[in-house]
């Protein structure tokens, strides 16, 4: 196919802006899936994604399409991820592309999601085509889109093509739209090999397969490939395309997309945004950009019951195979004993592979309430990054701990900024700017604290706003705060995995709503169990656990032997899911109670 | 040996009892100790026997006659051990002193009334056919009819029971002198009469509170010369119940009736709970209403240091070592801090639960599960 008739494009929206049903549509108009046999919205492969109407693995799939000028076009959909945390993976989507579809909700309107990824697109100068979905709802209110776009994303309302990708109306037009308005691709076969990695995956039989753009050059089977940032080397056995099934081909040449298998076990040497070229007549540059995706949340992974401890080191290891962001290393916590230190994108990451853990690979898992990195400057002058409270060293060796700061962007109805604003400076936030994109809606920018935002931040502002409110995030580096090390001990012991840390300002109150939940969860035991909150060694909150007083003082003669021996392998089998610190014995939801205190 | 016979029949039934028991079937006694004796006569039973417990139910229902039928059906299967213990258990209301006195001419040598409490109130809400006035005629009656050795049973956490009125139970029981007090804290099993008078609000004293009730007799009676030997169970010296005692130092027993559960050799019996089947089958000559569970050496190894814990003799640190070693239990680390917590006493290579320990008794014992 020459490079006129290809077009490489993809779909960007807010989250449940109907992304994947559009994708389905197209495919089914074309003709690529039969229209009753396919499952709905095919691209979103695994459950959970579906389940959660995100998608978290950009695929890209081809299609052919007979344009109303009567040529039959190439077209390659890219999807991309929808979320916050996995900004990367969409920039690195869009580079493989010439144009966005800009998905926008006739009945939601422009939402945080919608902004940051066309801004994203118009960085890299794809060119957008506005589609304003779900025009068939009674809440559609198309002239309100329009309005919103031209404000706050200065494209003009009468390039938007109405749709219902639901009730398949429309889809011809974006189809026509996309050919017309979308450049082709461009590139020169001639030239050495030059590809654009922008997703990967795992495949027990392929190993790591690499989505490809390829910008110059052509890559056949037997191609021995450099990746220009790890400066690895592998041999092509396999290079194909989905359509939306896998189909092998013989080559893929500039401007086309789609997949290739090297045998390539570790998918860290494999980056999303790295560079290939044929190591026997290599590039002389590799696509700028690239860069590796450092995890921002960590928290503990450990399994409820020890025994699990190598199924949950097995089961982290096979998701790191198709999940590169994930990192992942040995822990060992007092409380918890042998667990994993994980590292996350950000709070849906991290939420997601504790549920694919937990549902794909049957672990039952106690998580540590969620942590920033701090940067922690030592007296001596050295420097720390410390992702785990129970890390960081000695009061007296800190000069002082600085904490990643975040640029959040939220979009509200105007009735909720006020309340949005009190959220954002009862989280430590500085006020940036406030702006409206209509009559109705607001943009509110925000300077915050990531530690504040990985603790209620999402719920709170769902909730204050009634569901209206949109958020998207970028880091914009570190600042010095008074952050100090919060410890719970239970019967004088510092329970390790309960250690938290916190602004000074809020360590007391903190302090105090962590005792007191743990006084209702902790069961009365055998013995008095006190509970303190502590910094270093000053108590700032205390509550006690009264010892119980009686338990079944019941009769046991001949008849009641087995019933009474039942009933006690009952009860201990009750206590399975408990830990055990020193002498006394945790329900699991103890450990979350982190998560669960407000400020 | 040690037998159990269990005598479901009563005039009514108490709100909190969920043992086999029937009213208003006493027109079936006779054909029920018809194959009580059948299963007994039919049975590998092998005496002599030194104990011998009638437990209901209502024993004292059974008309002397009948209870004589079942005793000699006992003594040519197995033989009598001369200082045989034969325990009956009595409803105060049901017995006189002529009764009294041709149960204790067949050998009957314990008695046991279901005193419960002192205030009618509170004996009425439970269901229970009797006031005091009837315990202490019973009693007399007993003491006349030459029994020498009489427990009375009293129960606490009962609804609307306070402190002072338990206190008065307790004195109004000491100033009868027996020789034996079973203790009983009020539970409610499902599927009886309390569990839905609970359900639809009937109140309960706290924790608490039936805690202070069981510390206020473990006083009392103490003062009073009673030992405890057992979690419920206390006796002046050497009037504990030997069928009981020997139970849970892990002799075999026999159990015969519908509801009853034996244990020998390391096989539990059990029978059902269908009064007319169990007539049917037995007058047959079949036994298939009972159900046998074996118990693992591992078992009732754990029985053994179970029921062990629940009385005064304690059990043997090398015994507790072979259990725990056997499966894999750590107990020492607990067991020390249960010792120092005044939980247990450790004296002779002996544990021991303590008085406060028995409060807690199934939180010490859990240290013990495999």
């Amino acid at each position: 196919m020459s490079l006129e008739h290809i077009r490489n494009f993809c779909i960007i929206a807010h989250i449940d802006h109907g992304k994947s049903t559009l994708a389905d549509r197209l495919l089914e108009f074309t003709g690529a899936i039969p229209p009753r046999e396919m499952r709905a919205q095919l691209m979103d492969q695994m459950d959970l994604e579906r389940e959660r109407g995100i998608t978290i693995k950009a695929k890209a799939v081809r299609f052919f399409y007979k344009a109303k000028d009567g040529k039959k076009y190439e077209m390659n959909l890219i999807d991309t991820p929808g979320h916050v945390d996995f900004n990367y993976e969409v920039s690195r989507s869009l580079k493989a592309c010439e144009g966005a579809l800009l998905l926008i909700d006739a009945s939601q309107g422009v939402e945080a999601q919608t902004l940051a990824n066309a801004f994203l697109a118009m960085d890299q100068k794809l060119s957008i085509i506005p589609v304003i979905n779900k025009i068939d709802l009674p809440a559609a209110d198309v002239n309100r889109c329009k309005i919103q776009m031209e404000e706050s994303l200065a494209i003009p309302g009468e390039e938007a093509v109405l749709a219902s990708a639901k009730e398949g109306i429309g889809i011809e037009e974006i189809l026509e739209a996309i050919v017309t308005r979308v450049p082709h691709p461009t590139g020169e076969v001639e030239e050495p090999l030059k590809a654009l990695i922008f997703d990967s995956m795992f495949d027990i039989y392929r190993g790591v397969m690499i989505f490809i753009r390829v910008i110059n050059g052509s890559i056949q089977k037997n191609t021995k490939m450099k990746f220009m940032a790890t400066n690895k080397i592998f041999e092509v056995e396999e290079i194909g395309v989905f359509k939306p099934k896998m189909e092998k081909s013989d080559k893929l040449s500039a401007g086309e997309v789609g997949y290739v298998a090297a045998n390539i076990k570790d998918v860290a040497d494999a980056k999303v945004g790295d560079t290939i070229t044929d190591q026997s007549r290599p590039t002389a540059e590799a696509m700028p950009g690239f860069k590796d995706v450092l995890p921002m949340v960590f928290c503990g992974l450990y399994p409820v019951s020890t025994d699990d401890y190598d199924q949950l080191k097995e089961a982290l290891a096979k998701l790191k195979l198709s999940d590169a962001a994930l990192s992942y290393e040995p822990e060992t916590s007092m409380a918890l004993s042998f667990g994993f230190r994980c590292g996350f994108l950000g709070l849906l990451h991290m939420e997601i592979v504790q549920e694919r853990l937990e549902r794909e690979y049957n672990l039952n898992l106690i998580a540590t309430a969620p942590s920033v990195i701090y940067k922690v400057k030592k007296t001596s002058g050295e420097e720390m990054m410390i992702d785990n409270p129970s890390k960081l060293p000695n009061p007296t060796l800190v000069e002082e701990i600085e904490e990643p700061y975040i640029d959040a962007k939220i979009i509200v109805p105007g009735d909720f900024i006020g309340s949005v604003m009190t959220l954002c400076q009862g989280k430590r936030g500085i006020h940036k700017d406030t702006h409206f994109l209509d009559t109705s809606r607001a943009v509110v920018t925000y300077e915050l604290p990531l530690a504040e935002i990985v603790m209620d931040f999402f719920d709170k502002l769902k909730s204050l706003t009634k569901g209206y409110a949109s958020l998207d995030y970028e880091p914009i580096g570190y600042k010095v705060g008074d952050i100090v090390k919060v410890d719970i001990l239970l019967n004088n012991e510092v329970v390790d995995a309960l250690s938290f840390m916190v602004h000074k300002d809020k360590s007391a109150n903190r302090g105090h709503q962590i005792a007191e939940k743990l006084k209702e969860i902790i069961p009365q035991q055998l013995f008095e169990v006190p509970i303190q909150a502590a910094i270093g060694g000053k108590i700032i909150a205390r509550e006690t656990v009264r010892a119980r007083r009686k338990d079944v003082i019941a009769k046991c003669y001949g008849g009641d032997i087995s019933r009474k021996r039942k009933l006690l392998d009952k009860q201990k089998e009750g206590k399975k899911r408990m830990k055990n610190i020193g002498s006394v014995e945790i329900p699991q939801e103890a450990f979350m109670v982190v998560l669960k205190v407000e400020d | 040996m040690n037998a159990y016979l269990h005598i479901p029949f009563c005039t009514s039934i108490c709100s909190y009892c969920d043992f086999t028991s029937f009213a208003g079937q006493e027109s079936k006694i006779t054909a029920y100790v018809e194959a009580l004796c059948i299963e007994i006569s039919n049975s590998s039973l092998a005496g002599p026997l030194r104990t011998v417990y009638f437990g209901g139910g209502t024993p004292s229902l059974l008309p002397p006659d009948q209870l004589g039928k079942i005793l000699r059906s006992l003594q040519s299967k197995a033989g009598f051990d001369p200082e045989i213990e034969i325990s009956m258990e009595a409803n105060p209301e049901t017995v006189d002193l002529e009764r009294l006195k041709s149960y204790r001419s067949l050998g009957v040598n314990r008695l046991s009334f279901g005193a419960q409490a002192f205030q009618k109130e509170i004996l009425r809400k439970m269901g229970r056919g009797h006031e005091w006035d009837r315990v202490e005629k019973a009693y007399s009656d007993a003491r006349q009819a030459g029994f020498e050795n009489i427990n009375l049973d009293l129960m606490f956490g009962l609804a609307e029971q306070t402190l002072e009125m338990f206190e008065i139970s307790i004195q109004k029981t000491l100033s009868l002198k027996p020789d034996h007090l079973s203790l009983y804290a009020l539970q409610v099993e499902e599927g009886t009469p309390l569990a839905k008078q609970v359900k639809e609000g009937l109140v309960l004293p706290t924790e608490d509170e039936v805690a202070d009730e069981y510390a206020l007799a473990q006083a009392a009676l103490s003062q009073n010369g009673f030992e405890q030997y057992e979690v419920s169970n206390f006796a002046v010296p050497g009037k504990s119940c030997r069928h009981n005692w020997n139970i849970w130092r892990g002799e075999d027993y026999w159990g015969f009736g519908v509801g009853a559960v034996g244990t020998v050799q390391g096989v539990r019996h059990s029978h059902g709970e269908d009064l007319t089947e169990y007539i049917r089958q037995f007058k047959k000559g079949q036994g298939d209403t009972i159900q046998l569970e074996n118990l693992s050496p591992s078992i009732q190894a754990f029985e053994k240091l179970m029921l062990g814990l629940r009385t005064h003799q304690g059990v043997s640190k090398k015994e507790l070592e072979q259990y725990a070693t056997t499966n894999q239990v750590s107990f020492q680390a607990k067991f020390d801090l249960f010792e120092k917590k005044g939980f247990l006493s450790f004296a002779s290579n002996h544990y021991k639960v303590t008085p406060k320990g028995y409060f807690v008794l199934n939180g010490l014992l859990e240290a013990l599960v495999a």
